[in-house]
Formats: C-alpha cells, sequence, structure tokens
C-alpha cells in the first residue's frame, strides 16, 4: 500500500492490525510522511467540529413539520375513505329507475393523485433538473363513455352487488370533518394546519362546483399560507382560484390567479407547470 | 417505539399508514440537517426556508417512489436536485452568503477562530466536486454509501473525493497547523 492509501485507511479507521503496524513504522522512517499524519489528523478533527454553526429556525421548522403532519392526518381522514374506494374504480349505472349498467364498462376512472409523477430518486447530475413537483389534486373523474344522464352511483366493484351512493355521502362527510378541523384550527390561530386545510376544502368545493364557497376557503387559503410562509399552499390556492374563475367563464381573472401563481412559484422555487398549462390552455 | 426504529421503517409507517407519528419522529432526525444543507447551499436564511419546505413537502407528496434503500440518500438526493435548480434560478448569488458569515460570528471569541476560519475557506475553495463530498461527510454525516447514492458514484469514487478535499484543505493549512502545534 502507498501512504497515501494507508493515510485514508487510518482517517477511516479501516486499517487492520499489520496495515497498522506497517502505518506506524512508515512514520518512524519517514518525518515528512510523520508531519503530513498530524496535519491530517488536525484537519479531520476541525472537520468533525466544525461544522457551521446555524441559528435554526425552531418555529419555522416545527410550522413545516405541523404541515406535513397535518397533510399525513388529512390522508388519513380522507383519503382512507376516497382512496380505498379509488381501488376498486368509481362507476356510474345508467338508466334511472332500471338502474341498467350499459355494457358495463360506464366507469370513472377513479380519483387520481398528481404524484402519479414521479420523483426522480436518481442521483442528478449537475445539469440535471429535479423532477416535477405537484400539489396532491384530487381530480374529476375522467369519462369513459358517453356522459350518462342518471344520478351517479358508486358500485363498489367487486366487492357487492348492492349499489350504494357512497361518492357524495364519503366527499361531504370529508368535507364536514375538514370543516370542522379549519374552525378548531381558526382558534388556535394555527397559519399552517389553516392554509393546508383551506386549500383542501377550497379544492373540493371547486370540483363539486360550489364556487362561491370555494372562492372563500381559497382566498382564506392564500392569506394564511402567505402568512405562514408556505410557498407551495399560497401557489397551489392562488391556481385553483383561477380554476374557480376559468370554470365560472371569466377568463381574465383566471388568467390573472394563474399568472400571480406562477410568479409567486418562479420566485419560491415552486413548480408551477400545472397553472403555466392551465394558462395556456386558457389563451387557446 | 419509534426510537428504535431504523429511518426506513419509519417511513413506511408513514407511506403505508399515514401515521402521524412516526413522520414527527422521522422529521425530527433530519430536519436540522436538512435545514443546514439547505443553508450551506444557498446561502440565505430565507431561501433556505422556502427550499426546506418545498423538499418537505416534496419528500411526503412523492412517498409512494421510495420502496427501497437508504432515507438518507433518498432525501438528500432530492435536497440536492431543488438545491441545485434553486442556484440555477438565482441570477446573483454573491448577496446571499451574509447569513453564513453571520451564523460564525459567535466563534469570534472561541481560541482557534483563526483556524477555524481558514478551514472554512479552505473548504469554500475547494473543486465543487470534493467540496459537496466532504460537506455531505462531515457537514450531514452521511455514511460514504450514502454519499456515494446521493450523487451518483460509487462508493471507492466517494471515498477519493473526501480523502482528496482533505489532502486539498491539510495543504491550504499547513502553515497555520505548524504553528499552532
Amino acid at each position: 500500500m502507498t501512504n497515501q492509501e494507508l493515510l485514508a485507511g487510518f482517517l477511516d479507521r479501516s486499517l487492520n492490525e499489520d496495515q497498522l503496524l506497517e502505518f506506524e513504522k512508515r512514520q518512524l522512517d519517514n518525518p515528512e510522511f510523520a508531519q503530513e499524519v498530524r496535519e491530517m489528523v488536525t484537519v479531520e478533527h476541525l472537520l468533525t467540529e466544525s461544522a457551521p454553526t446555524v441559528r435554526y429556525p425552531l418555529e419555522f421548522l416545527s410550522k413545516v413539520e405541523s404541515s406535513v403532519a397535518a397533510q399525513i392526518l388529512a390522508g388519513a381522514a380522507t383519503g382512507g375513505i376516497l382512496g380505498t374506494l379509488a381501488k376498486f374504480g368509481w362507476g356510474w349505472i345508467v338508466g334511472g329507475t332500471t338502474a341498467a349498467v350499459v355494457g358495463g364498462t360506464a366507469i370513472y376512472v377513479a380519483a387520481t393523485r398528481s404524484d402519479v409523477v414521479e420523483p426522480d430518486p436518481r442521483p442528478a447530475t449537475m445539469s440535471s433538473a429535479p423532477r416535477t413537483t405537484q400539489p396532491p389534486l384530487v381530480e374529476q373523474p375522467q369519462v369513459a363513455t358517453p356522459t350518462p344522464s342518471a344520478e351517479p352511483v358508486v358500485t363498489i366493484r367487486e366487492a357487492s352487488k348492492v349499489d350504494v351512493n357512497v361518492k357524495v355521502s364519503a366527499t361531504n362527510s370529508a368535507l364536514d370533518q375538514l370543516r370542522a378541523d379549519y374552525e378548531t384550527c381558526s382558534t388556535t390561530n394555527d397559519r399552517v394546519r389553516c392554509a393546508q386545510i383551506a386549500l383542501q376544502i377550497g379544492r373540493t368545493l371547486r370540483q363539486t362546483q360550489r364556487s362561491g364557497e370555494a372562492e372563500t376557503y381559497l382566498a382564506a387559503a392564500v392569506n394564511h399560507a402567505r402568512a405562514a410562509r408556505l410557498a407551495q399552499f399560497e401557489v397551489d390556492a392562488l391556481g385553483e382560484l383561477g380554476l374557480v374563475y376559468a370554470e365560472r367563464g371569466d377568463g381574465q381573472q383566471a388568467a390573472a390567479y394563474f399568472q400571480k401563481a406562477i410568479d409567486r412559484g418562479q420566485s419560491t422555487s415552486v413548480t408551477t407547470t400545472t397553472w403555466s398549462t392551465a394558462l395556456e390552455k386558457l389563451h387557446r | 417505539m419509534h426510537t428504535l426504529m431504523t429511518d426506513e421503517e419509519l417511513f413506511a409507517l408513514v407511506r403505508d399508514e399515514n401515521d402521524e407519528q412516526a413522520f414527527r419522529s422521522l422529521f425530527k432526525r433530519y430536519d436540522k440537517r436538512l435545514y443546514a444543507y439547505c443553508l450551506r447551499a444557498l446561502g440565505s436564511h430565507d431561501d433556505a426556508q422556502d427550499m426546506f419546505q418545498t423538499i418537505s413537502l416534496t419528500v411526503y407528496d412523492k412517498r409512494s417512489a421510495f420502496t427501497d434503500g437508504s432515507f438518507a440518500a433518498w432525501l438528500f438526493t432530492i435536497a440536492r436536485n431543488y438545491c441545485l435548480k434553486g442556484l440555477r434560478q438565482r441570477k446573483n448569488t454573491t448577496e446571499y452568503m451574509e447569513d453564513i458569515h453571520i451564523a460564525h460570528e459567535e466563534d469570534r471569541h472561541s481560541g482557534d477562530f483563526l483556524l477555524r476560519e481558514a478551514l472554512h475557506k479552505a473548504i469554500a475553495s475547494l473543486p465543487e466536486e470534493f467540496r459537496e463530498a466532504l460537506e455531505l461527510k462531515y457537514f450531514d454525516d452521511l455514511p460514504y454509501e450514502d454519499i456515494a447514492k446521493t450523487l451518483g458514484i460509487t462508493l471507492s469514487l466517494a471515498k477519493v473525493r473526501v480523502f482528496r478535499a482533505k489532502k486539498l484543505i491539510q495543504q491550504s493549512l499547513s502553515s497555520i497547523i505548524s504553528e499552532l502545534q
């Protein structure tokens, strides 16, 4: 082994007994090498002791922790119900009182989350960009066949032949829970949790065409997120407001909100692909 | 109960069972290291906070993508990618270094201030690939295996980079160390 190999092994504590003896011998035989070893040991000690002192913003770290924890709790409360249903797929029964299923194929695709955009777990090179990050979204179901005329009734496929109207009640139940959570967090002035819940309520209301209420909650989400410095939530709430206006047919206001979401995202390194795409579609 | 669990076991509970307490335990293991990483990479508390928050939310959003391997390596790979993106988007980097220098103000009265100051200057002047490997080893406390995964290099190359970084620092500090010995 060379002196440098022995030195590297010594610093990493990976030398065996024989190698250690050889290492000692070379230091005795070579004063310059011995001095180099002493200096390297000093550097090693300095590095171990000299991590930059950081004044951690403990309150901020705690807020972020609460924010993600709130998502987990919300996921357990709502994603649990909807997620379970999603595993089986949404179905429509067509035909009013006869409830005849047309070909058994009038199926709505289960609610999809944006995390189908997988992160890149592979190490990046210096020139590579991080993969897209998207807020968790529950998109409206996609129609696989012509729109049915009857009220939507969810069939839990594979589980039973009994049709149950679960979708609406599950959504309302989850919404009620979220509203209760929002009231609770409002009283404790937990802006992080308020932002997260208000955004989720606003998004759900928009998806169920209750745009007036949706706007109120989304505007509240923007304010909470801004106060708590939660850029991701602020961007998402602004974008959702854009969708509210777009669905109302107010293209000008919609574009203004999409642009705000994009600007805020760009200034905070939050990905805004969703809102850029929405803005492009609006201009077409 | 969570104290004895590995990072990967905790994350599995978060991913598969929406276990909030497991998340909090895991978060506390990494929050300061991750924040310090962001601050080192970006140089200002404002940017570090935005980045820390983005990374924290992303890790949760993308939880289904992590199925095996080292959680620390996965976390720091994501952090590195986002910080690199943040740096690319930034037009002027020099104005952002203030917060880190302020952080060292407390060291001014310690006996080895000069040596530490020289050390940090030496680290700052290292070639990027060496500096990054060295900081992951000594400041983020990652084992060589995780450094290799985070940087996308072999284990032996990770060891070589860290060693060469230390050699360059030793050469840079040699005269100061000799005076102090």
